[in-house]
Order: C-alpha cells, then sequence, then structure tokens
C-alpha cells in the first residue's frame, strides 16, 4: 500500500509488516529448494506423530492442530495471499461436512465420493459467490461474508433435510475409520494437500496476480491482472480445499450439528486467526498457528480449569489484539527476521574480519 | 537574509528514502518565489515537508522568526503556512461554502472566516455562483479556484501552491498564472511549484531550480529563464 | 394479530437496531473502521446498569444519562487511543484486533457473570400504552425515542456546525484536514468516544428490556452493520431509517414465515443491498470508497 505524503501526518507510517512478511514468499527460495523444505518437513511432522502414537492425548491434540493448519494454509491462499478477509469459510467447511455426512446417512455412500462431492459443491458455491460478494471491497467483504455464514446457519438450522438443530450422526458401524491415530496421518495428508496447492499458487503467476491485487487493486488492474478473476479463482481454490476439510472433519467426528460447522467465531473467525497468529501470506506461517493456536487453547481450558468459563478465550482475544498491534508478521514473521538480523550482522561482521 | 520563510539545509524523505539533501530557500514577504524541476525531483516533498506532512531528519524551518520545523501538520496552518495540494484535494462531497469555511478552522482565522470568505467570493464570482454545489462536482478549473480559496481561508503568511496548472486546459492555466500575479500584487507571499517552467519564472521574482533534492540553481526569474543550461532542460530550447 | 400491531413492534425493535447502529455508523462511517466489539459495548451497558440497580439501586434510566455516557465516552476513547489509532492504515489488522476485543469482553463477560443472566427489572419494563388499540410497551418507546433524539442532534451538528463540517472533512480526506488545522488524532478519538456513549447507554436503556447475556452483544452487531450499510455509510438518518426498515422486515417474515427466518430474510436482503448499491440506500454512491485508501 503506498501512502499518500499528505496521508503521513504526525504518526509516522510504520512499515506494513504484511507485505514484508509476504514478499519473502516469492523470490528468494523458489522452485526446488521450497519443495525440497515442504518434503522434510512433512517428513518431520509426521515422525512427531509416529513417536506420539501410544500417546493417544497427544496424538488427538495434534490431530486437531494438523487440521486447523491445513484449513489455514487454505484460507490464507484468499486471505493472505489476496488479503480478503473471508469470514464464510465456514460455509464451505459445512458443505464439506454435509456432502459427506447427508449422501452417507441418506443413500449409503461411501464417504470417499461424499468428500469429492463436497470438494466440487464448495468450489462451485465459492465461484458463483463470488461475483456479489467481491464487488465489496476491504471491510465491506468482510461483513458480507460474515453475514452470509450467519444466513447458512440460520436456513441449516431451520430446514429439516439438514437434520436441522439437532444435526447429523452417522452410525458407528458405518464410519470406515475409527482409529484415532489413522486420523493424525489423515490430517497430515490434508496438510500436504493444502500446502502443496498453497505452494503451486504462491510461486505461480496466480500468486504472484492476487499479491499485486491485495497491495494495490487500481495498479494491478491497470496492468491487467482482471482483479475479479484473481480473486475469484483464489477464493475458489480456498473453498474447494476448506470442503474437504469439513467433509474429513465429519469422519472424523461421526456427527455433525450446525454451530460445530458453521459457529461464526469458533470456525469462521478461527481458522483466519490461526494464519494471522502464524503469519499471513507466507507458507509456514499458517502451519504453525495452525497447529499452535487450537493446541494453546485446549492446554488453556484445560489449565484455567479451577477458573471461570471464558477465562481462556478471553486472553486469546487479549493475545489476537497484541498480535494484530505488535506481531502484524505473526510467529513465522518474526522469526525469520529475527534470522535475517543476526546473518545481517555475521555478515558484517565478517566484511569487517576481511578487512 | 531575512525572508518571511526560510528553509535552511532541509533533509527529509518517506522511511529509508531520503527525498531532499539539504535544501536552503528564502521567501520575502510580498514575493511570488517558485521552484522548478522535472517529475520527481522532490518539489512536492519540500512543500510537505513545510507543511508537516513529511517528517524533516535534518535542518530548519523557519515562518516569521518561528522554528516550525518537524511539527504536526494540523499545528503547522496556525504559524500562517498554508498548503494548496498538488491535485486540488478538495472535500468532494462538501460544499464549496464548507471547503471553504474549513480552509479558516485553526483559531487565528477562525473569527475572520465570513468576512475572508466575501472576499474570496468577490475575487472568484464563479465561486459564490457555486457556493452550495459539491465540491466534486466542479470543473477542474473551478476546483483549483476553490483550492487556492481554501488555502487564502487560512489567512497564510505564506501561501503554498503545488503545480496549481496540473490538468487544466491552456487557456485556463493562463487564466491562472494571471490569478496569481493579481494575488502577489495585492500583497500576498506565494511560493510556487510548477512544471510550468516558462510561466512561473515569468512572473516569479525568484526562482530555485530543484534537481534531485538538491538545490541547482537559485536566481531572479528573468535571468533564470535566460540561462542556457536551464533553457535546454527545461524549456525545450537547444 | 393484526398486520398493523406486527408494524409497530417491528418499529419499536427497529428504533433499537437504530440506536446501536448510529453509535457504530460514527466510527465506520467517521474513521473507517469495522469495530465488531460495537455490541460488547452495548452489552457492558446492561451491565453497567443493572450493577447501578442491584448495588446503589438506581433506575437504570438514571444510569443510562449520569453513569453510561460518560463511561462509554471514556471506552471508546481508549479503544481508540490504544488500538486502533496505532492500526489506521491497517484495514486488515484493526479487523483483527476489533474480533479479538469481541473476543476478550464476551468471554470477560461470561467469567465475570459465570454465564448468569442479568435481567433488571423495573417499573417500566412491564408498563405499557395504548396505540389505537394496540398496546406498546413504555420500555421500547423510551429507546425509539431516544434513537430519534441522538439522530437529531448528531443531524444537527454534522450539518449546521463547523465541528461538523471538520468530522464530514476528516471521513473524506484525512491527510487534507489535517492540512486545515484539524487534529485528526484527536477528532478520532472523540468520534470513538461517542460511539461507545451511545452504546452504553443503548445497553443501559435497553436493560429494562432484555436479559443481558454474554453472547447477546454479536447479536447486536450483526444487524447494526446491516443498518449502517442499509443505511450509507456516514448518514447517521439514514441508521434510523435502515433500522427501522430491519426491524419492520424482520417483524414481518418473522409473522408471515418462520420465526427461525426472521434473521436470515434480513440479512438476505441486506446482501442484496450491499451487492446493488454498496453506498446504501441513503449514502451518496461512491462515499464507501473514498477514505479506505
Ligand atoms: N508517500 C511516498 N512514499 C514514498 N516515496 C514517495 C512518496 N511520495 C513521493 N515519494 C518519492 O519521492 C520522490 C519525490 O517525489 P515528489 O512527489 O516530491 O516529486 P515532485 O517533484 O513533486 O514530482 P511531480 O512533478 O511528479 O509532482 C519520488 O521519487 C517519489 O517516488
Ligand atoms: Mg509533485
Amino acid at each position: 500500500m503506498k501512502s499518500d505524503p499528505e496521508l503521513i501526518s504526525d504518526e509516522t507510517s510504520e512499515a506494513p509488516a504484511l507485505e514484508s512478511a509476504a514478499s519473502h514468499g516469492h523470490g528468494l527460495r523458489s522452485g526446488k529448494f521450497s519443495w525440497l523444505a515442504f518434503g522434510i518437513g512433512m517428513v518431520v511432522l509426521g515422525g512427531v506423530a509416529a513417536l506420539l502414537l501410544n500417546q493417544p492425548y497427544y496424538l488427538s491434540l495434534g490431530a486437531v492442530g494438523l487440521l486447523f493448519a491445513a484449513l489455514a494454509s487454505a484460507w490464507n491462499i484468499i486471505g493472505g495471499y489476496g488479503g480478503q478477509f473471508s469470514l464464510a469459510h465456514a460455509v464451505f467447511f459445512a458443505v464439506g461436512g454435509y456432502s459427506v455426512a447427508l449422501t452417507q446417512v441418506n443413500w449409503k455412500w461411501a464417504p470417499w465420493p461424499g468428500l469429492l462431492l463436497g470438494i466440487v459443491l464448495s468450489t462451485i458455491l465459492a465461484a458463483l459467490l463470488a461475483w456479489p460478494l467481491f464487488r465489496l471491497r476491504g471491510p465491506f467483504f468482510a461483513i458480507g461474508t460474515l453475514a452470509l455464514s450467519v444466513v447458512v446457519l440460520a436456513l441449516v438450522t431451520w430446514m429439516p433435510w439438514t437434520g436441522a438443530a439437532l444435526g447429523l450422526q452417522i452410525p458407528f458401524n458405518e464410519q470406515p475409520i475409527t482409529s484415532r491415530p489413522a486420523w493424525a496421518f489423515i490430517f497430515l495428508g490434508f496438510l500436504a494437500v493444502c500446502v502443496a496447492v498453497s505452494l503451486v499458487v504462491s510461486r505461480g503467476r496466480l500468486g504472484f496476480y492476487l499479491v499485486a491485487v491485495r497491495d494495490d487493486q487500481e495498479a494491478a488492474s491497470a496492468a491487467g491482472a482482471s482483479a475479479l478473476w484473481v480473486k475469484t479463482l483464489g477464493f475458489a481454490i480456498s473453498a474447494g480445499l476448506t470442503g474437504l476439510g469439513g467433509g474429513l472433519y465429519v469422519m472424523y467426528l461421526g456427527f455433525l450439528d450446525p454451530p460445530t460447522f458453521l459457529d461464526a467465531v469458533q470456525i469462521g473467525a478461527f481458522i483466519p486467526l490461526c494464519a494471522l497468529i502464524g503469519g499471513l501470506g507466507t507458507i509456514v506461517g499458517p502451519i504453525i498457528g495452525g497447529l499452535v493456536l487450537p493446541t494453546l487453547q485446549t492446554y488453556m481450558r484445560g489449565a484455567f480449569s479451577n477458573l471461570p468459563a471464558g477465562v481462556s478465550e478471553a486472553i486469546l482475544g487479549l493475545v489476537l489484539i497484541l498480535v494484530a498491534l505488535f506481531f502484524r508478521a505473526g510467529i513465522w514473521g518474526w522469526l525469520t527476521s529475527l534470522v535475517r538480523r543476526v546473518m545481517s550482522r555475521r555478515a558484517k561482521s565478517d566484511e569487517r574480519a576481511n578487512i | 537574509m531575512s525572508g518571511i520563510l526560510e528553509v535552511t539545509g532541509l533533509h527529509s524523505g518517506y522511511g529509508d528514502l531520503e527525498v531532499l539533501h539539504g535544501v536552503d530557500l528564502s521567501v520575502e514577504k510580498g514575493a511570488i518565489v517558485s521552484v522548478v524541476g522535472a517529475n520527481g525531483a522532490g518539489k512536492s516533498t519540500l512543500l510537505g515537508t513545510i507543511a508537516g506532512v513529511v517528517r524533516p531528519t535534518q535542518g530548519s524551518i523557519v515562518i516569521d522568526g518561528v522554528d516550525i520545523t518537524g511539527i504536526a501538520a494540523h499545528k503547522v496552518v496556525g504559524h500562517g503556512v498554508a498548503l494548496v495540494p498538488e491535485g486540488r484535494k478538495l472535500f468532494p462531497f462538501l460544499s464549496v461554502e464548507d471547503n471553504l469555511r474549513l480552509g479558516a478552522f485553526h483559531k487565528a482565522a477562525r473569527s475572520r472566516s465570513k468576512a475572508t470568505r466575501d472576499e474570496i467570493y468577490d475575487l472568484f464570482p464563479r465561486l459564490a455562483e457555486r457556493r452550495t454545489q459539491m465540491a466534486g462536482s466542479l470543473s477542474g478549473g473551478e476546483q483549483q479556484m476553490c483550492a487556492i480559496g481554501r488555502g487564502m481561508m487560512a489567512l497564510p503568511k505564506v501561501l503554498m501552491l503545488d503545480e496549481p496548472s496540473l490538468g487544466l486546459a491552456p487557456i485556463v492555466v493562463e487564466q491562472m498564472f494571471g490569478l496569481i500575479s493579481n494575488l502577489a500584487s495585492s500583497g500576498l507571499t506565494i511560493l510556487l511549484v510548477e512544471q510550468n517552467v516558462a510561466d512561473a519564472l515569468e512572473l516569479s521574482s525568484r526562482a530555485s531550480v530543484l534537481e534531485q533534492g538538491q538545490i541547482t540553481m537559485t536566481g531572479s526569474g528573468p535571468e533564470l529563464l535566460a540561462d542556457p543550461g536551464l533553457q535546454s532542460a527545461y524549456l525545450g530550447i537547444a | 394479530m393484526g398486520v398493523l400491531t406486527i408494524i409497530i413492534s417491528g418499529v419499536l425493535v427497529g428504533g433499537m437496531y437504530a440506536l446501536i447502529a448510529i453509535g457504530l455508523n460514527a466510527v465506520f462511517g467517521v474513521v473507517r473502521v469495522v469495530n465488531f466489539a460495537h455490541g460488547e459495548l452495548v452489552v457492558l451497558g446492561m451491565y453497567t446498569a443493572y450493577f447501578a440497580w442491584t448495588v446503589w439501586s438506581v433506575d437504570p434510566y438514571i444510569t443510562a444519562v449520569l453513569i453510561a455516557l460518560p463511561l462509554g465516552f471514556l471506552v471508546g476513547l481508549v479503544i481508540q487511543r490504544f488500538v486502533v489509532q496505532r492500526l489506521l492504515d491497517e484495514p486488515l489488522m484493526q479487523m483483527f484486533a476489533t474480533f479479538g476485543l469481541l473476543m476478550l469482553l464476551q468471554n470477560l463477560f461470561l467469567a465475570f457473570t459465570r454465564g448468569e443472566p442479568k435481567a433488571v427489572r423495573v417499573a417500566a419494563s412491564s408498563a405499557s400504552l395504548d396505540f389505537f388499540g394496540v398496546s406498546v410497551s413504555v420500555s421500547r418507546l423510551v429507546v425509539l425515542g431516544a434513537a430519534i433524539v441522538v439522530t437529531i442532534i448528531l443531524v444537527v451538528f454534522l450539518r449546521q456546525t463547523l465541528y461538523g463540517a471538520a468530522v464530514r472533512a476528516v471521513s473524506q480526506d484525512r491527510g487534507t484536514a489535517a492540512l486545515m488545522g484539524i487534529n485528526v488524532k484527536v477528532l478520532y478519538m472523540v468520534a470513538f468516544g461517542v460511539s461507545g456513549a451511545i452504546a452504553l447507554m443503548a445497553g443501559a436503556l435497553m436493560s429494562p428490556i432484555y436479559t443481558a447475556s454474554p453472547a447477546l452483544g454479536f447479536s447486536f452487531v450483526l444487524p447494526a452493520f446491516a443498518v449502517v450499510v442499509l443505511g450509507g455509510l456516514g448518514s447517521i438518518g439514514g441508521s434510523l431509517i435502515g433500522g427501522l426498515i430491519v426491524g419492520v422486515v424482520e417483524a414481518l417474515s418473522g409473522y408471515f414465515l418462520d420465526p427461525a427466518l426472521k434473521q436470515a430474510v434480513w440479512f438476505t436482503l441486506f446482501l442484496a443491498v450491499l451487492v446493488i448499491r454498496p453506498a446504501g440506500l441513503f449514502g451518496r454512491a461512491g462515499s464507501e470508497e473514498i477514505g479506505q485508501r
């Protein structure tokens, strides 16, 4: 965002941390190196999961963390790279969930074609919604998507064929995977898919245009990028992955009820929060945020169980405010800037040594 | 050296980017002083720094004996410096009258607001006719008049005009320069930034050339007009 | 139940939406910040009234004017000064921060009240007037009246005074407004203060009608956004009318369709308006774009 000289009043404008956080998503570590890092990262996560195999508590914590890491990565495509604060991703999450649950409960489908259906439906829905929603910009887009998710929650709760407020229950003997450890690895696979797609998008032309549109829509449009197309594509890809996540989550839980899938705060806002706390517009950031935030929340709920309900969520809210104020680049952005600072200091002292 | 506005050794810029590298400028009372230069030379940055919207890193700005270096933009106007920004920057959804009233927002000018406004309406009858119209719906020339009028409402000791001829038809440009010279002859001190070098130099008593953030030439208007280096660089005369 | 009864009850509910939305509009329309926590401020007003009523036996209507107004002004000021002011050029971070504020306040309410509903019940809670054969709740009438009074005060201020013009100028171009000698930072703080004051006052006035609970705030903020957008950004009169429209639409759809769908109906209406005319019904076309960059 280029600011007018007139806008810089008595407050010196702080350098947008967001941009610097995003910029090292491009250039520098391109192509093969990032795929190598991706492979190593997944193997490491898999190894950690394997080590936790006989620790069911930590394993299930890890499973949920991996799920949210994946969801945050998916959201990050449109929210981080594209800068569109979508609060509607709960809707796509639910579309995926209902696709699996409804086809299985009503028509005895296996969950796998249901998953595929969920991906297709949420992608199509996102593409259709993109036209009206992307007429809205900035805060209006956020409010519009929030309103959308509230409408969908109301409709789903009201309609009888979605199971209304009670939701849907998948009989235990029809759940193909009931082993808890298996789920950690399934969600890891889901994370791998989301990160791989993010890598392809962010290293490719779409990612470049998404960032361009985020930073300056007018300039990007003038340079020939159709802002609507770019955002629609990013939104649809992001939504498709989120739909897949919703389908998997239903299989994991074995049931589906509207608040679990459509809550505007617990899902709709929570996913973006994971991405923010990890680091918006980066590959690694949302993974970290997704792993950390749900774990932290569960941990705090346990640790503060003798305090009144709400304390741990209040702390989460406070953390969020502080991150927005002081750590805009998130955990990953903070780490990388720390590393860069150390490196440049070392480079300087090397120079001095050479003289 | 006792101009009403004295700029000495001014450095300023945006973040890590330094745009002005030690600019000196002196504006005598009642004169038109112009600063000319190519795109990106730093002319708007110079005016912006004087007006307090860009932070100086070194040097000083003194208006009528008062050091105003680095004070906040909203306080500068009270010391007698008004900026008519590049591209006019009127409040598009406010009426002409409200735009003018806001020009006299600061305390020293507020009490005389009505009288000044009437003088401005006398000067620009077109504005008087359109006083209730939204400023955003004025023509380009009218908008520039309104912006200048809004600057004058502040009763400034120095009125700074950033490219008043920008985007105007040649005939309107001529009227605009006529008007500026009238304003000066009525006693107003003007610091003018222009790319229309020939016109600007013609009506200036003194002028400076700004190149890449430094003043490279200073002299009277006619002197600079006659300078062969300046002619080839800015007037297209080989 | 006749249609007239439904419309009247819709208008009364609409008065509440309008009052909440007007406060929201003071920041959304002027500072251009989406304050997701606005509904929590309303709830804070309700708890304030409850506290004053149980501890000092102060009537909620007295609390509304003497305690909620100044306290709300202070709260708004603090939010602006310590959160929003640092994020002026960061629209995405503003939304994260005010969402964080929403979570913080909502859960603090939960922690402090242990989730117990808090109800203020005074004479006005059950009093009603007869209006052409329809019984009208006095306490709701007070809220509607407050919405009208606040609208008139703000509209006169914005249209007729120099400071009002300054507020409008800042909402259109804050950089240039500073050149006029307007202290934008202070003006933003005042705008947030006024917003907070109206929110807490609204909460105190609503306390005899509603039972305060932590989740209530979130259910207020979306209708309020809808009203602001319907009525037009920065248009106070538009918020009043927008609030009444939303109230009536909600009442009618609750009666003719299904009470469970009443929100869905006007949200859809809201989305449609947002898409067709982002400036709102009474906002100036294009005005939603300026001041955002
Ligand atoms: N807000 C800003 N942030 C960063 N750099 C800026 C900003 N405004 C101007 N610059 C840079 O400062 C330099 C000088 O710009 P300035 O606007 O002062 O030039 P100018 O002489 O007024 O040019 P013009 O004739 O085109 O108006 C340019 O290189 C420009 O890119
Ligand atoms: Mg310029």
